[in-house]
């Protein structure tokens, strides 16, 4: 069918007549939920305003004022401990360090658990559930689920009794725990210590140059990406008049996704190309030079004080 | 590195280049830059002036051809070394058409650091030079911003800053004014007038017909078949609205209004 067109003399583009007469009400106008929308805006808000802007970074807190370098370390021992250990105790302590620095360093504590302890940990204990039953680790019941049944099932038999054993949920507990207390480690790391401080500590502590550039990398661009892909949201949901399916939106994001790999890679060839502009080649520098001061000293003796008691408390268990 | 033999900073011979799997975006290009050169580099969008530019900040080596400069032939092999690398970009400031990609730091102050750190310039002169460029560009009030907390007009003064503070010999502009209110194109025509005035060499590439004439004495126009059209001082390229329209820069409305001090181009939508 042919479009029919303006015809203006003045005009030089042909606009199609349809374009200058204003739409009527479309019929299938309904609200939608836009949680695609709402979650990477809000992914890109907290980049934005607390990672990327290092909020956190300027207030005066404990953590705020040790020297990076020892920081980096002190925490990355904490890490170590927290993999190594055996005892749910010391997890626990552990854990409560770890919300004591948050409070200490002016963090936002709802923050702090609403993002480190609700999501991962809660999620890995409630899907770890099954590895807790009789069927994996046998022990002292806790919790029975059936007893005394003789079912069989397309030729299985299933046992005759299924329990949440004690040893079973001690040990999705810890599981869920070393989670915790080691994203949140890293969690205070980051918040509190300045993106450049942390990469300059990786050089010092001999961190091959590619690795400090992947990391540099990912940071840098993260938060044009999360932008991007809020901006492509929006560019949909104002195009969207009708109601969309379950299936056209899974299409869409997977779509959204792979163009976002194509910009990704894209833009980090521009990135890297602009570092390299300035005479990066893969190296970590920082503003900030590292310099041992009295809270570090402090830090130090308080941390090793902790380390005793942890050492002493695994041997005694 | 080696030392000038001559005023010639940039020298290209016979140079063509593609990207992986398109077809080629520069055609046998052959020309030299000299020091203290203002040149801009004029064509339709896609005739291959941001990748010109990119050989000549050494992030894109010719497939053909020899692209010389400072007195080597530059190779990616070269270009990969870092003690080559790092004096090559120590001369050359290259400021992105996208300020976005060009700020990455934290803050405004440890972008503008960054470049001078990674050159092992001591803490001291580092703080100096940042002083100094910041009052330079009167930024003092954008130092502790995040870039992505600034506007386009504030992301293009900083990145700016970046590439000043490293007082590089040559600054090369992609399309600097893009995005930019009429009032920052004014002060960013102004900040690089003087900067030709004071020696620098000024390498850019544009569609803004009104900052070329005031930016550059050279006009170096591409035509779509992604070869070089015309090479020619630019007040003379640029009354020739003929070959500019045989490159599909402008269209037969485009015209110059020629006064005692100042002419411009403008449309007439009749």
């Amino acid at each position: 069918m042919k479009t029919k067109h303006s015809q203006n003399p003045k005009q030089k583009t042909n606009i199609p007549l349809w374009m200058l007469k204003g739409n009527g009400q479309y019929a299938n106008i309904q609200k939608q939920t836009n949680f695609l929308i709402k979650t990477v805006k809000e992914l890109s808000s907290i980049m934005q305003n607390e990672i990327l802007s290092e909020k956190f970074v300027k207030s005066k807190g404990y953590l705020q004022m040790i020297n990076p370098l020892i920081k980096l370390l002190t925490l990355l021992v904490f890490i170590l401990i927290c993999s190594l250990t055996k005892s749910l105790i010391t997890l626990i302590l552990l854990g409560f360090i770890t919300v004591s620095l948050a409070k200490l360093s002016a963090l936002n504590l709802k923050d702090y658990f609403k993002r480190i302890w609700i999501i991962l940990p809660l999620l890995v204990f409630v899907f770890s559930i099954p590895a807790s039953t009789s069927l994996f680790s046998k022990g002292v019941p806790l919790f029975y689920i059936y007893k005394g049944l003789n079912l069989n099932i397309a030729g299985i038999s299933l046992p005759t009794e299924l329990y949440i054993s004690f040893s079973g949920l001690i040990m999705i507990l810890k599981m869920s725990l070393r989670i915790g207390v080691s994203v949140s480690f890293a969690y205070l790391l980051i918040m509190t210590t300045r993106w450049s401080s942390i990469t300059h500590a990786f050089s010092v502590l001999r961190v091959p140059p590619l690795i400090v550039t992947i990391f540099n990398m990912t940071y840098r661009y993260i938060f044009i990406l999360s932008k991007i892909a809020a901006e492509m949201m929006e560019a949909r949901f104002l195009r969207t008049v009708g109601s969309t399916g379950g299936k056209s939106n899974r299409s869409f994001m997977a779509s959204r996704m792979s163009i976002l790999f194509i910009k990704a890679n894209f833009l980090s060839d521009e990135i890297y190309n602009a570092m390299r502009c300035r005479g990066f080649c893969g190296e970590g520098v920082s503003l900030y030079k590292f310099k041992i001061g009295k809270a570090d000293l402090l830090w130090i003796a308080n941390n090793i004080l902790i380390l005793i008691v942890l050492f002493l408390g695994e041997l005694l268990t | 590195m080696k030392a000038l033999e001559s005023n010639t900073i940039f020298k290209l011979k016979n140079a063509s280049f593609a990207y992986p799997f398109e077809e080629p975006v520069l055609k046998n290009i052959s020309f030299s830059i000299s020091k203290g050169e203002m040149v801009s580099v004029l064509g339709a969008n896609g005739c291959g002036k941001s990748t010109l530019l990119k050989i000549f900040a050494g992030l894109l080596c010719p497939q053909e051809g020899v692209f010389n400069a400072f007195g080597n032939n530059i190779t990616e092999e070269l270009l990969l070394e870092d003690k080559f690398s790092k004096q090559y970009h120590q001369k050359i400031g290259f400021i992105f058409q996208d300020s976005d990609v060009q700020l990455f730091c934290s803050t405004a102050e440890e972008e503008i650091a960054f470049g001078l750190l990674q050159l092992g310039i001591s803490e001291a002169e580092v703080k100096e030079r940042i002083c100094d460029v910041i009052n330079l560009l009167n930024i003092e009030h954008l130092k502790d911003k995040p870039p992505f907390k600034l506007s386009g007009g504030e992301k293009k003064k900083v990145a700016i800053a970046a590439v000043l503070a490293m007082n590089p010999e040559i600054l090369i502009l992609d399309e600097p004014t893009n995005g930019l209110d009429p009032r920052t194109q004014r002060w960013l025509a102004e900040l690089l007038t003087s900067l030709g005035s004071a020696g620098k060499t000024l390498i850019t590439s544009t569609h803004n017909l009104e900052l070329v004439q005031e930016i550059s004495k050279r006009a170096i126009l591409f035509n779509e078949i992604h070869t070089i059209a015309a090479d020619l001082p630019t007040e003379k390229l640029l009354s020739d609205s003929k070959l500019l329209l045989s490159v599909n820069l402008v269209d037969e409305y485009y015209h110059r209004h020629e006064g005692s001090k100042h002419s411009h181009f403008h449309i007439h939508n009749y």
